[in-house]
């Protein structure tokens, strides 16, 4: 089998497992749901079956019995409990280990894993029948047969027939027509070898039999080297008269299995799948549907009530194949239901590939834009027609392109569910997962390298925050600790939160650490939020033991590195004894925002949309105050602001009108002071080369439809600044009495 | 197919000789049944039968069934290839107990 077939068994096995370990921990939550048990039950039965088809033993012979307490739980029998729950969850794991050697082609299991498997099992046991005994697994491959329906000889094989079984009914007429049974069974001694089994018992006594009519029937034992539809053919004229039912042999029967796994993924009817194995011909699925017509439309069966017969019973009533073959069939079926169902939901691309289909978009929003120009210019009616008929198909592909990347973080999240279950577990907490805005979309990139950052801090609060059932009891609060994840848009950033309610960070044990730890800490000049922010300071840790978990002081600083890289900022609130929320804001400096474009003299400046609260006009009056000072008074409040003008020293235009853009980051607001309003823009973001990086005050650029640069404004950045010079500027005053601020900053961008 | 039987001392020595097909299946039932009536032990000779299909054949285990329920012994005295050939086949060469097999028709 090739490696291809190999490698999507992996990627099929792996999607089973992770859908088990989903499944399973919603059950934990809600025990009675049926269609979550359906999906495990299903999950596993699949693995063992694939497994099967691989000649992976040693996972179908583990699944197995994973698979019996399944249905055990799915029958009722056994009850779902959280000690099921979590060997189920040590079942799917090893389940995995063993898909990954098998797929790595190590047969031989280590003694870690065989013992771990038994382990395993033996823990199963009492969950199977109640008066089960602890089974070796040499013994499952016993029981494995023995359900298969084989019969296993003394060493625990089973004992395969090799050959074709046909069995023959003839119809009574049959002589008289002209044919004879004798001539079929010389024809398939041609054909292999045989040998028949004659069975007279409906032979009428010699008095009353009627010496025309035919009333042998036969079994017959056939080797020989046939596909199925050559046998067949040597009933071609008896078929429709008489039973004729072909029975492969038992060896075809895996291979059957085998051709089903490696049929196309089409869509397919049973019957269909059944006929391209081989395992049918299409005359007996023909047969075997006219047949189940009749039965379905028969006026008694109805009124009888009689459910529908579906095709696979009646073939193997028929015994034209066994169950499994059909089982083999209808798995294969509804998986590729399945598939067909996923593949609508998911496809997976190389990110490389969708980075530079972006890059193709943006340049061709530019190209686009400048052919719209020189349309225009043209005013050729046509031209300009069909020009606006392409600007709105690449407006739309663009839109799409740029979506391509987003993700929602929902399924970075999901993963805690088993972190937060097992961490607590191990630490002998109580401890819930909630989890909000799993809807969020940010970057695919970013979503992936969210992930380990976001584990260390979900292991930090759950080691050093939430306290011990006992310690809450003892400060008045719910037993259960809470752990939240959550994630929200705000200004064109993320932010993802990870809170938890725990015992809170402590000021003074923080400043006696850092102290201990040689740093230089000014106690009194510094903020709560300061000398929270120590504990991403490297080589920082308060826990007082160590765990296996967090506490070792490599986590924190790992984590603010990590973030940083991104772009991105951390920060920590906490209350003592309340709780901690640690935030993550990422910016979406991904491919696309919406921006609003203003125009400072020559320049275009975009700021993103999402920040700007207002937009206010400025009458002469304002204008000639705004001259003077930094900030203005905004209905009531006082709203720093910044000149673009002079904050990016474009000193050569004239002034006209001005007006203030009010953009809002966090909580705080601040102006900008522009020329002109020049509308939404749906700006393409091309990262700022390597030495533009470290400017303060920009975040990137885009290129206009005329071929211009505008600069896209970094309105977290700004505002703090505007509130600095503002704060500045009025202890100034108020030191030196009123002077003319002029620019202030020194320039960031010639 | 020529059906000839002799009675004496209730046994009957019978002999079929040519095709002992489903063309004279309807004779040669009559034959056994008159053979099988008047006689307490039926020895059959089949040694000269050309051709035997499965009708025939039927036949041959009908008139052994009919036997043995009267309490009547039944034996095939001689076989030709024939019809050695259909039991083989059928796999009941066992079924009719020993006898002579006749090497040619």
């Amino acid at each position: 089998m090739g490696d291809s077939a190999i490698n999507s068994f992996e990627h099929e096995a792996t999607e089973l497992l992770n859908l088990m370990e989903e499944s399973l921990l919603r059950l934990e939550n809600s025990p009675g749901d049926e269609a979550l048990i359906n999906a495990i039950f299903r999950a596993a039965h699949t693995i063992k079956g694939t497994g099967g088809v691989f000649g992976f033993d040693n996972i179908v012979e583990f699944t197995h019995i994973v698979e019996n307490v399944l249905d055990r739980v799915r029958g009722g029998e056994t009850q779902i409990e959280t000690n099921l729950i979590a060997v189920l969850l040590g079942c799917r794991d090893h389940m995995g280990v063993l898909v990954q050697l098998a797929v790595n082609g190590d047969e031989e299991l280590s003694d870690d894993v065989r013992q771990e498997g038994n382990s395993l099992i033996a823990q199963l046991t009492p969950f199977l029948d109640p008066n089960a005994r602890v089974v070796s697994q040499d013994e499952v491959s016993r029981m494995i047969a023995a359900e298969g329906g084989f019969p296993i000889d003394d060493e625990g094989n089973p004992v395969v027939f090799d050959n074709w079984h046909i069995s023959m009914r003839f119809d009574r007429e049959v002589l008289q027509n002209g044919m004879d049974p004798l001539s079929f069974i010389r024809y398939l001694r041609k054909l292999g070898e045989v040998s028949v089994i004659t069975l007279y018992d409906e032979l009428p006594s010699l008095e009353i039999t009627d010496p025309e009519h035919c009333y042998l029937s036969f079994e017959v034992n056939f080797d020989g080297e046939v596909e199925r539809e050559q046998i067949e053919s040597v009933f071609d004229f008896v078929r429709e008269m008489s039973e004729i039912h072909i029975l492969p042999p038992t060896k075809k029967f895996s291979l059957f299995a085998e051709m089903i796994e490696q049929l196309p993924n089409e869509e397919m009817k049973l019957g269909e799948i059944l006929v391209k194995c081989g395992a049918v011909t299409e005359a007996e699925l023909q047969a075997v549907l006219a047949e189940q017509n009749q039965l379905n439309f028969d006026p008694d069966r109805q009124a009888r009530g009689e459910t529908e017969k579906k095709l696979g019973e009646i073939l193997v009533e028929h015994k034209v194949v066994k169950q499994d073959v059909v089982d083999a069939a209808l798995a294969k079926q509804e998986r590729i239901m399945d598939q067909a169902k996923s593949a609508n939901r998911v496809i997976r691309v190389d990110a490389t590939k969708l980075d530079r289909l972006i890059n193709l978009v943006g340049e061709l929003v530019i190209a686009g834009a400048s052919s719209n120009l020189l349309a225009h210019k043209l005013a050729d009616e046509k031209l300009l027609e069909s020009m606006s008929s392409m600007g709105r198909l690449v407006e739309e592909i663009r839109d799409s392109a740029l979506n391509l990347r987003m993700v929602q973080i929902g399924e970075t999240f999901t993963r805690f569910q088993r972190v937060v279950r097992d961490v607590s577990k191990e630490l002998g907490k109580n401890i819930q997962l909630d989890i909000t805005g799993a809807d969020t979309e940010l970057d695919k990139t970013v979503v992936e390298r969210i992930g380990d950052p976001l584990m260390h801090l979900v292991r930090n609060s759950m080691d050093h925050g939430i306290e011990s059932a006992a310690e809450r009891r003892a400060a008045g609060k719910p037993e259960q600790g809470v752990l939240k994840l959550n994630a929200y848009h705000d200004s064109g950033n993320i932010v993802i939160e990870v809170i938890d309610d725990g015992r809170g960070l402590s000021r003074a044990k923080l400043i006696a650490k850092a102290r201990e730890r040689g740093m230089h800490v000014d106690e009194d000049n510094m903020s709560d939020n300061d000398v929270y922010r120590l504990i991403f300071e490297a080589g920082f840790s308060t826990a007082e033991k160590v765990t296996n978990l967090s506490g070792r002081g490599v986590g924190m600083d790992v984590v603010r590195r990590n973030i940083e890289a991104l772009r991105g900022t951390v920060d920590v609130e906490s209350t003592f004894g309340e709780g901690t929320t640690v935030s993550i804001r990422l910016p979406l400096t991904l491919a696309i925002i919406d921006g609003f474009l203003v125009g400072v003299g020559g320049s275009s400046y975009v700021i993103p949309l999402d920040t700007i609260h207002e937009c206010i006009e400025l009458s002469e009056d304002e204008q000639k105050e705004v001259a003077v000072q930094s900030y203005i008074n905004l209905r009531g409040e006082v709203l720093p602001f910044l000149r673009l003008r002079e904050f990016f020293n474009d000193r050569d235009s004239e002034v006209h009108r001005e007006n203030i853009v009010v953009v809002q980051f966090g909580n705080q607001k601040a102006g900008f002071v522009v020329d002109e309003l020049l509308g939404e823009f749906q700006t393409v973001i091309k990262p700022l080369g390597k030495i533009l990086q470290k400017l303060k005050g920009i975040s990137g650029a885009t290129i206009l439809g005329t071929g211009d640069v505008a600069v896209i404004l970094d309105v977290p950045n700004l505002v703090q600044r505007a509130t600095e010079m503002a704060e500045k500027m009025q202890s100034q005053l108020h030191h030196a009495g009123r002077s003319t601020p002029k620019g202030g900053e020194a320039p960031v961008l010639h | 197919m020529e059906f000839k039987s002799e009675i004496n001392d209730g046994v009957c020595e019978a002999v079929v000789e040519g095709e002992l097909t489903i063309y004279h299946v309807n004779e040669f039932k009559k034959g056994l049944e008159k053979a099988i009536k008047k006689s307490s032990t039926v020895n059959l000779n089949l040694g000269g039968v050309s051709e035997i299909d499965t009708a025939g054949f039927q036949l041959l285990m009908q008139a052994q069934t009919a036997c043995l329920e009267d309490d009547k012994e039944f034996h095939l005295v001689s076989v030709s290839r024939a019809v050695a050939e259909v039991m083989d086949i059928f796999g009941l060469e066992m079924h009719f107990g020993e006898f002579e097999r006749v090497a040619a028709n």
